[in-house]
């Protein structure tokens, strides 16, 4: 017998099991748990790369080379979360190089006015929240030109009562109370090197508006302070003094240097906002202007002197310091946040108008602390555990609980679904 | 082709063949009740594909249970007990002895040896329909059906396996 005749012999032994008749209704079944298996191995694969990518994005972030000691901003700013340590609990971080929001104001809401401010170290480049006792809602705080103060308003929302300084160093605050009526309406916080000075409106008689403008300073070194009470507007200040305007001239009233006064009529060139960028020597000063001049001005401050035009300046530009004697510092806070979601800080040339990056903001509310704007940024570790992320031991635990996760409901999975 | 029209097809094709597919099944197995598993699985996973293969699904459903034996032997072996005996051997008579030697034979097989020998010496397949049906190269499909005669020759000598080319 041939080796087929013995396989059919052999095969003739086989059984003859009635027929299933449910058997297509099961190969229907069988069918659509496969299709969802597969669909479920697309998706964990996916979950899977995902993951990997995620883990291997966090392991790239950028290597820095150890803080050098001395003072300066960093080349980048991080958002911070609420998560981080405070004054209160590890005592003042020192001379900070920048105030950051710990909410980031967004497209779809306004940030929390009560949201704490984050301090950015000038010498290590950590974070901390800085412990502001009193600090009014809603109304941002002054850091003075060397970061080694934090002014701000005090009270409730809508209530501001008094003024207060914290000092960096020390963690001490000192507070004065307004010479104001009963309401107050805030205008202007300043810093200058040896005063807070506040600006404000303030109303007396019940059922009135405000019946005047006080433009009030704070010494620093004396328990006594000094007001003015004509009509004065405040713009900017530095460690040299308060610029004002003042019967159509600008004025510098100086605090470490003598006060200067310049003829002619501002309404040409109007700052934006209010706000212009003092040099620290009280020199000069530049501001986006709101009139048909241009988007950028500067001007000396000297008797006779008027605004020049930045060259080449781009609308929305705002002058945030001087980096040096023909150079200052520029944001764009208007700038969409889909087209620059990190605001860039740029160093223009005010002669030139050559313009090259210096900075990276979490956001349009950063306040630097200007003098240090002199000082080339400095490259500092970025945070260990990045504020407002998740830790790095908590996302690899995460990432790795997710791959086992997966693992096994994959294994179980297909276990199921074998025939 | 309708849904209800594909089923019947299905179910007459089953009804035709399934004792058949059992047969070729039982040389692959060697089992009986895993016989009857690998013939429903291979049906299971043919009945989504119906309505391209209905003309003709002879090939797809024997392609199907030839190499569902092979994997499942891979999955299966590290659990399970062989046995020198075939359980179906109990009662014992001529024609009976025999089928349990040549099975027990096909089982000392490799599960790849043991599809090409009934593929081809069952089925009546070309080596080239066999390699096709496994999915393996012509080469392959001839040097594991020269290792399965001699493995053949040498477990079962008192027969004369009279082979065709």
């Amino acid at each position: 017998m041939g080796l087929t005749d013995l396989l059919h012999d052999a095969a003739s032994g086989a059984p003859l099991g009635a027929s299933d008749p449910d058997l297509w209704d099961r190969g229907r079944r069988a069918h659509r748990r496969r299709r969802t298996a597969n669909l479920m191995i697309v998706a964990v694969t996916l979950l899977l790369v995902g993951s990997l990518l995620g883990f291997a994005r966090q392991q790239a972030a950028p290597r820095i080379e150890p803080a050098s000691g001395t003072p300066a901003i960093p080349e980048r700013i991080w958002a911070p979360g609420a998560r981080l340590a405070t004054t209160d609990d590890r005592g003042p971080l020192g001379q900070l190089a920048a105030l950051v929001s710990t909410v980031r104001g967004t497209e779809v809401g306004a940030p929390a006015p009560d949201a704490p401010w984050a301090g950015v170290s000038a010498t290590t480049g950590a974070y901390r929240i800085i412990g502001l006792p009193g600090l009014a809602p809603g109304l941002d705080p002054v850091l003075s030109p060397d970061g080694t103060h934090v002014s701000y308003w005090t009270g409730a929302e809508n209530a501001v009562t008094g003024i207060a300084d914290y000092d960096t160093v020390s963690g001490t605050t000192r507070t004065w109370n307004l010479d104001g009526g009963l309401v107050v309406q805030p205008l202007f916080l300043g810093r200058t090197r040896n005063s807070v000075v506040a600006q404000f409106s303030r109303t007396i008689v019940p059922d009135q508006g405000p019946t005047d403008d006080v433009l009030q300073w704070f010494p620093l070194e004396s328990r006594s302070t000094s007001a003015t009470y004509t009509p004065v507007v405040a713009f900017g200040s530095s460690d040299s003094g308060t610029l004002l305007q003042q019967d159509g001239s600008w004025s510098l009233l100086g605090d470490v240097v003598d006060s200067v006064s310049i003829a002619g009529d501002i309404s040409e060139a109007r700052p934006l906002d209010n706000e212009v960028a003092l040099s620290p020597d009280g020199s000069r000063f530049a501001f986006a202007s709101q009139s048909y001049l241009g988007p950028m001005l500067w001007q000396r401050i000297e008797f006779g002197s008027r605004a020049q035009k930045v060259p080449k300046a781009q609308l929305n530009d705002r002058a945030i310091g001087w980096i040096d004697d023909r150079t200052i510092a520029v944001t764009r806070p208007t700038q969409p946040v889909s087209d620059a979601p990190w605001p860039r800080v740029v160093a223009v040339d005010v002669l030139s108008g050559e313009r090259r990056p210096l900075l990276r903001l979490p956001d349009a509310r950063t306040i630097l602390a200007t003098d240090l704007l002199q000082v080339p940024p400095a490259r500092r570790p970025v945070p260990s555990e990045p504020p407002g992320a998740l830790g790095s031991w908590s996302s690899q635990l995460a990432a790795l609980g997710v791959v086992v996760a997966c693992g096994g409901a994959l294994i179980l999975w297909r276990r199921r679904v074998r025939l | 082709m309708s849904d209800s029209d594909l089923r019947a097809a299905f179910e007459d094709y089953v009804a035709a063949r399934r004792t058949a597919l059992l047969r070729i099944a039982y040389l692959l197995t060697g089992q009986a009740a895993d016989a009857e598993d690998l013939v429903q699985a291979a049906l299971i996973k043919a009945m989504p594909h119906w309505s391209r293969i209905a003309h003709d699904p002879e090939a797809y459903v024997r392609t199907i249970m030839a190499r569902e034996s092979v994997s499942r032997w891979r999955r299966r072996r590290w659990r399970e007990v062989h046995t020198d005996v075939v359980p179906e051997a109990a009662a014992q008579g001529a024609d009976i002895a025999r089928r349990t030697v040549v099975l027990e034979a096909l089982a000392q097989l490799s599960p790849r040896q043991r599809a090409v020998i009934v593929l081809r010496y069952y089925e009546d397949l070309t080596e080239a329909q066999t390699a096709d049906v496994l999915g393996l190269r012509l080469g392959t499909v001839k040097s594991h059906a020269r290792d399965a005669l001699e493995r053949l020759r040498t477990l079962l000598p008192d027969e004369d396996l009279a082979l065709r080319s």
